[in-house]
């Protein structure tokens, strides 16, 4: 589970911002009724989802395009070589493209809490550290500063936890995070690590391969139609086999100009979807079935996973294509989980109700003016009281955070009269 | 646990203020201050006829 992630200086993100897990002493009877919005570990309530709300280009889908970065830097970065350049941008204005980046996240992984944190530019790893609570005590695992010496020994300072420390950061290069590197070369926490941000942080509930799509309906198909069904869906069978489909490969070598053919035989998925009124007719799921039947059916299959394990979803602009009740839908499922755990952007303002969310379960990102993205809760204000209209509130701009859209009769008609 | 949730940053929440003006483009100079200086001002036109007094303006 997640506590506290903070980036700083990616994409349209400038000055560090939070998103804290960790909840809110509210004392609110609105809050008390909201009770499985939260779970207990080590004595802290911890939320179960963080919705995210802001204008277009406030930079929403650029805090989860930050996380999916760095998150997939700790189990990529093992495959980088000297070629490599980050797949990101820094904050272009006021020279902060020529600062570092960072990212930082608080998470417990097998009921340790863990913090860890890199900074780095688009060519290369600064810093890196991480450190545990084993016994409620911070202790260090390891950091490591590229800039504070020449030799790995003066760069790197290590506790006890990793075997043979230095062998690892001999072989990590600037492109490398150190805990990609050691997790590749077996050492025991650096694979616990890699494991959580790999398996456990689910980035995005589409992009599955062939193979993890059939062990994941597998698994759970029963619970994947009866979670359809709930979401008043009438599809009561689904079939799912992986079919060898043959075909070309053509590549082209163009430093001695040859062209090569080569048959090849690849997975193909086939879903087959079977309705209520005629259960003998099968459908084809991706041609026959509507694009919000699609996506539900691919986002039940993995919050099914996500709930079921207690792991982290990421969703950007939860509400496309889907009805408003389904996402209710979806945050009840997360209410009802043990320790599973979502951040979600939307604009549906639906669901800014205290009756629904805790104060401190939604945020705003609000595009400051020098085009940066700031990030604060519905908490962080002292004087919104639980008797006020929050949605109402909302949009006409309390918060800032919506768009400042200048449609007056005058300006609509010079739109087209000139 | 490492430590409690942040302090809250005790933001407030931007405030109510009510224009009285006439006639029709008054509304276009609001609408063209509030996209220019990015001020968030929500516009509700009510046409209350050419009698504006000071207890209209407190009622």
């Amino acid at each position: 589970m997640v506590l506290e992630i903070r980036i700083g200086n990616l994409f349209s993100i400038k000055d560090e911002i939070t998103l804290d897990f960790r909840a809110a002493n509210i004392k609110s009877a609105n809050a008390k009724v909201l009770s499985d919005n939260i779970f207990t570990e080590n004595d802290t309530n911890i939320l179960k989802t963080i919705a995210i709300y802001g204008a277009n280009a406030s930079g929403k889908s650029n805090i989860i395009k930050a996380i999916r970065f760095c998150n997939a830097m700790v189990f990529e970065s093992h495959k980088h070589n000297e070629d490599t350049i980050y797949n990101f941008k820094p904050f272009k204005f006021n020279r902060y493209d020529s600062r570092p980046s960072n990212y930082f996240i608080r998470f417990i992984s097998n009921g340790i809490e863990y913090e860890y944190s890199f900074s780095f530019t688009r060519s290369k790893i600064l810093t890196e550290r991480l450190f545990y609570y084993p016994k409620g005590r911070i202790t260090r695992i390891f950091t490591r500063d590229e800039r504070s010496g020449k030799t790995k020994k003066e760069k790197y300072s290590f506790g006890d936890q990793i075997k043979r420390p230095l062998d690892v950061a001999e072989n990590t290069s600037e492109k490398t995070l150190y805990i990609s590197r050691a997790s590749q070369m077996d050492r025991e926490i650096a694979k616990e690590i890699f494991i959580y941000f790999h398996s456990k942080f689910i980035l995005q509930y589409v992009g599955f391969g062939v193979s993890t799509i059939e062990t994941l309906s597998n698994l759970s198909k029963q619970q994947l139609i009866e979670a359809l069904k709930i979401a008043d869906s009438d599809i009561v069978d689904v079939k799912i086999r992986v079919l060898k489909k043959t075909g070309k490969n053509i590549s082209a070598d163009l430093t001695n100009m040859t062209l090569k053919v080569e048959d090849v035989v690849r997975d193909h998925l086939q879903i087959k979807t079977y309705h209520k009124a005629s259960p003998d007719i099968a459908f084809d799921f991706i041609k026959e079935e509507s694009q919000g039947t699609i996506k539900l059916f691919f986002i039940m299959l993995t919050i099914l996973d996500v709930v079921k394990n207690n792991k982290v979803l990421l969703i950007d602009e939860i509400e496309d294509s889907l009805h408003p009740k389904i996402i209710e839908y979806i945050f009840n499922i997360f209410r009802s989980g043990e320790k599973s755990q979502l951040i979600c952007t939307t604009h549906n303002t639906k669901f800014l109700d205290l009756k629904k969310f805790r104060k401190d379960q939604i945020l705003f990102a609000n595009k400051e003016q020098d085009g940066s993205t700031d990030l604060y809760s519905l908490y962080d204000y002292s004087d919104f009281r639980d008797t006020m209209d929050l949605e109402k509130a909302y949009l006409q701009g309390r918060f800032d955070a919506v768009p400042l859209i200048n449609d007056s009769q005058v300006k609509l008609k010079t739109l087209f009269n000139g | 646990m490492a430590r409690k949730r942040s302090a809250s940053k005790r933001k407030r929440i931007n405030p109510h203020f009510w224009v009285f003006c006439e006639g029709k483009t008054e509304e276009s100079y609001i609408s063209y201050l509030r996209s220019m200086y990015r001020i968030h001002i929500e516009i509700v036109t009510k046409i209350v006829g050419n009698k504006i007094t000071d207890r209209f303006i407190r009622k």
